[in-house]
């Protein structure tokens, strides 16, 4: 038996010289779930944008005789109650759910980023304004309000006779399977969080002395907005969006779910879950495929928005 | 620990999705909106005697029977009752002049017997005269006799549905009888209302006849007359507590069963009426009637299988799609599965005032190139009937077998090609350039058929784009309604019509004629009209059932209207130790159902 020895003192590495933001991503790069998670993610959306390749079947297509199959080689994870291959709906309704994630987080984000810095800008009256208007969108129960807007939008694009944008709004959502409405639903109301944020930062750096400085030697508001306040900024809003990013993705499988998501048969993962719930005494397999999917991208993104958080704001680390 | 918090809270959200209730898979009868109008007036309630009996009261040691209520019952009054759920309450609380017995046929109930006159348009009930009224006492727990149930409580409840102040969304059926039409649309401001009511015709003669004058014969009326709009209402009851009088406590009924508990949304119970005349004649055993209300057919499945419910299909749902093979498979379960007919219909309308339905190229185009018989086979699994008529079988003046009408709706092989032809010919090759949207009520079982047929489209007609969406069924229907705008309806909907009578008038005439409040296509064909409205009014059952064929042939072939798509059936589940009957109306008479309660004991362990 070997002694048992002590591991001598580790050198300390020479530490080069890194920028804030290379330092993150060392950080980032450190974090083994969140590499993974990376990994999965970029599995993902080459999935969702080369969905067409990934596949032979197209996932309308019904095969009424093979309803319910069971998994093999024709039908990796199965058919569904109409016959239509499970693996490529899934994959499918990993568009739907990326395009979500990606869309309804640069919306509130957008949104949310400038709303957040010209109220902590700006300051005094107007920022009391802008303030109070966020409050009272806090007030509202988010859910409901999605749902009564996704009735509205559906009930529009049904009247069929609108023009001009509107009209032009109709037609892509149409093309798109009815994901645009779901998009403005969600992106519409969840940029308020980000707008605190963002307004808490620019707060608590346009007192700080570089900000001064750049004032002093004559920058303008656009210049010390962009220059100075948007880059210290951005970092911790990008961090709180990544890890608000799953609730988008559960927000759109509950409105799919409860029949208000994306029109049939477009595939979306909360529709699959629905259909396969239904099943689930008789077949269960047709609920496996959409249900891990949308748990582990979920799991992903949370581990994504974790770890960038880590990166990000070393003193929060493993909180 | 927050990475565990996310873990935790994301499966609970999944866990939440799963648990969301999810809409249901059996087809609805058509309904509407009910409005209510509250009768102010109060009147002294006479008690004319009180007898009192020994009542069972639930979770002591009963026979009872546990059933589900697939919704909450939308009203328990006779007279505003639309929905299945009601009407199956409504049959074990409240007795008609007539019933019908397992084949359909028109049996005695509270009338003994009838005369018709020789122009057949006057009809004379002649009542039993020992049948009363009882008003189930909460706190005692017993049914006291209210009185008689009389020739004027008939009168009075028929009259009840007619008044407009009622708004019966069914008072139209009773417009056979003379001065119903008139009365039901009077203004109750004007002058002569009372004149008018009057006028109706149905007249108590003495205490236990009553007597209908008809405005033309019509060999269905019986059927009509033991209709829960129809039926014997306690007036003073209804006079005293207005709207609530079908709350426990208040509510006063005639049937074998009386009302103990209504937790609206919730639960839903009654119990046996051990002074009912009919239980010295009939074999039912059961006590008391248990039904919690499930919205949700997977659950009821559950329930069924784990023995907490004796029986599945009607008033509640019947087995989900998904399950019907495994049922089939099922060595135990294939055994309690029963599919019987029923009569109703599945079918698609076709917005036919709304471009491009008002071409009847296009709708027999859409008609024609959905495969009926792979949607039954693959999809229903039910032993359904594909449908190219509007009435299915059992019904007086049906054309199911007239093979003139619509063939190929169910040959597809054949049907395929010339859908293709026809849109083409209307100037839509292969669909190019139609924008198509199809809307059903929500419900998985709605939906499930309407991705089916969308495909099939597609495939019939790969350019076209069609979209499906739907709507909550209260939004639905007035989304629907014949006055709603027609730039927010769909281009097709999905509907399923009901027997009310089984005669074809209740079809063709009661739904599709112009002028009716259900005809949602907005069909509107004057010859049809004539041919229906004369065909109402024609006596020899011959020449009806010819008048009949042209009705459908033009609805269904000519004008294309509709799509009709399957003829219903009755898919029920019922434990061993449960004798069941039931009747192709629809109507459960519980009084003869017999449970064996040793054997019930042992399956619910």
């Amino acid at each position: 038996m070997a002694a048992m020895e002590r591991a001598a003192p580790a050198e300390l590495p020479e530490r080069k010289e890194r920028s804030p933001w290379a330092d993150a991503t060392y950080q980032l790069m450190q974090n083994r779930l969140a590499v993974i998670s990376i990994g999965f993610i970029i599995i993902l959306v080459l999935l969702a944008v080369f969905a067409d390749f990934v596949t032979p079947f197209d996932f309308a297509k019904n095969h009424l005789k093979d309803n319910y199959a069971l998994p093999s080689a024709t039908y990796w994870f199965g058919a569904d109650n109409l016959g239509r291959d499970i693996f490529t709906r899934t994959i499918y309704g990993t568009r739907v759910s990326v395009s979500v994630a990606v869309i309804a987080a640069t919306v509130s984000l957008g949104i949310g980023l400038i709303y957040g810095i010209v109220s902590g800008y700006l300051g005094g009256r107007v920022d009391e304004l802008m303030m109070r208007f966020v409050d009272f969108l806090y007030g509202l129960p988010i859910i409901i309000v999605v749902i009564l807007m996704q009735v509205f939008f559906k009930a529009m694009a049904r009247s069929g006779n609108a023009v001009g944008i509107w009209g032009g709004l109709i037609a892509l959502n149409k093309s798109l399977g009815g994901m645009l409405f779901i998009f403005i639903a969600i992106g519409a109301l969840n940029w308020i969080g980000m707008a605190r944020i963002a307004r808490g930062q620019v707060l608590s750096y346009k007192e700080k002395e570089f900000i001064e400085a750049a004032r002093s030697v004559g920058a303008g508001p656009t210049r010390i907005v962009f220059r100075h306040l948007l880059p210290n900024v951005i970092g911790p809003c990008i961090v709180q969006e990544t890890l608000q990013i799953p609730g988008y993705i559960l927000l759109e499988a509950f409105l799919s779910f409860i029949g208000l998501g994306v029109d049939a048969p477009t595939p979306s993962w909360g529709i699959m879950i629905q259909e396969g719930y239904q099943a689930l005494r008789s077949y269960p397999h047709v609920l496996v495929a959409p249900a891990v999917a949308l748990t582990l991208t979920v799991l992903a993104f949370n581990f994504l928005g974790d770890g960038l958080r880590d990166a990000f704001d070393p003193r929060l680390r493993g909180v | 620990m927050k990475r565990l918090l996310y873990l935790v809270a994301a499966l609970v959200v999944l866990g939440l999705l799963l648990a969301a209730c999810g809409p249901t898979p059996t087809p609805q009868t058509v309904t509407k909106e009910v409005t209510k109008v509250v009768q102010k007036e109060v009147t002294k309630v006479v008690q004319e005697q009180v007898v009192v009996t020994a009542t069972p009261v639930p979770g002591e040691k009963h026979n009872t029977l546990y059933g589900i209520l697939g919704t909450e019952p939308p009203t328990l009054d006779p007279s505003l009752a639309t929905d299945t759920t009601s009407v199956w309450v409504d049959e074990q609380l409240f007795l008609g002049l007539t019933a019908f017995d397992a084949n359909g046929k028109v049996t005695p109930e509270l009338a003994k017997s009838w005369d018709v006159s020789d122009d057949g348009t006057v009809y004379t009930f002649h009542m039993r005269d020992d049948a009363h009224w009882y008003h189930l006492n909460l706190a005692t727990n017993e049914f006291e006799d209210v009185g008689p149930v009389t020739a004027f409580d008939v009168e009075y409840g028929v009259k009840r549905t007619i008044n407009p102040k009622t708004a019966s969304d069914y008072a139209y059926v009773l417009g056979i009888i003379k001065g119903a039409n008139d009365f039901n649309g009077a203004d109750p401001a004007a002058d002569n209302f009372a004149d008018m009511e009057a006028a109706v015709g149905v007249t108590a003669v003495d205490t236990y006849t009553v007597q209908f004058t008809l405005t033309h014969p019509a060999g269905y009326f019986p059927a009509i007359a033991g209709m829960w709009i129809a039926r014997p209402l306690p007036k003073d009851t209804i006079n005293e507590y207005g709207d609530r009088w079908t709350e426990p406590g208040l509510i006063v009924t005639n049937g074998a069963y009386g009302l103990k508990e209504w937790t609206h949304g919730a639960h839903l119970t009654m119990v046996k009426n051990p002074n009912w005349y009919g239980w010295a004649n009939s074999k039912g055993n059961i006590e008391v009637i248990d039904m919690p209300i499930v919205q949700e057919a997977s659950t009821t499945m559950s329930m069924y299988e784990a023995g907490e419910i004796d029986f599945l299909g009607d008033p509640g749902w019947g087995p989900p799609l998904p399950d019907m093979d495994r049922i089939k498979a099922d060595a135990t379960l294939s055994k309690e599965l029963v599919i019987k007919p029923r009569l109703c219909t599945y079918y698609y309308g076709f917005i036919n005032s709304k471009p491009p339905f008002d071409d009847p190229s296009v709708r027999k185009a859409f008609s024609l190139a959905i495969d009926r018989q792979s949607l039954i086979d693959n999809v229903l699994k039910g032993g359904q009937q594909p449908a190219h008529t509007f009435a299915p079988k059992g019904i007086f003046g049906n054309q199911v077998d007239n093979m003139d009408i619509a063939p190929d709706l169910l040959d597809y092989s054949k049907g395929l090609p010339e859908a293709q032809k026809l849109l083409a010919d209307a100037g839509y090759p292969e669909g190019e350039g139609l924008d198509v949207v199809l809307m059903h009520n929500t419900s998985e079982g709605h939906a499930q058929i309407a991705q089916a047929i969308q495909d099939m489209w597609a495939t019939a007609f790969p350019k076209a784009n069609i979209s499906i969406e739907n709507q909550e069924w209260k939004v639905y229907l007035k989304t629907l309604l014949p006055d709603a705008p027609d730039s927010e309806k769909p281009n097709i909907y999905r509907l399923g019509w009901c027997a009310d009578y089984p005669d074809e008038n209740n079809w063709v005439n009661e739904v599709f004629n112009s002028k009716s409040d259900s005809n949602y296509a907005k069909y509107n064909n004057p010859e049809f009209d004539k041919i229906v409205e004369e065909a109402e009014k024609e006596q020899d059952p011959a020449k009806r059932s010819a008048l009949y064929a042209q009705a459908e042939k033009l609805l269904v072939d000519t004008d294309a209207a509709i799509a009709p798509i399957y003829y219903y059936t009755r898919i029920q589940m019922t434990k061993p130790y449960l004798q069941r009957v039931t009747n192709p109306m629809g109507g459960d008479p519980v009084d003869q159902w017999v449970l064996d309660v040793a054997a019930q004991a042992a399956g619910r362990k």
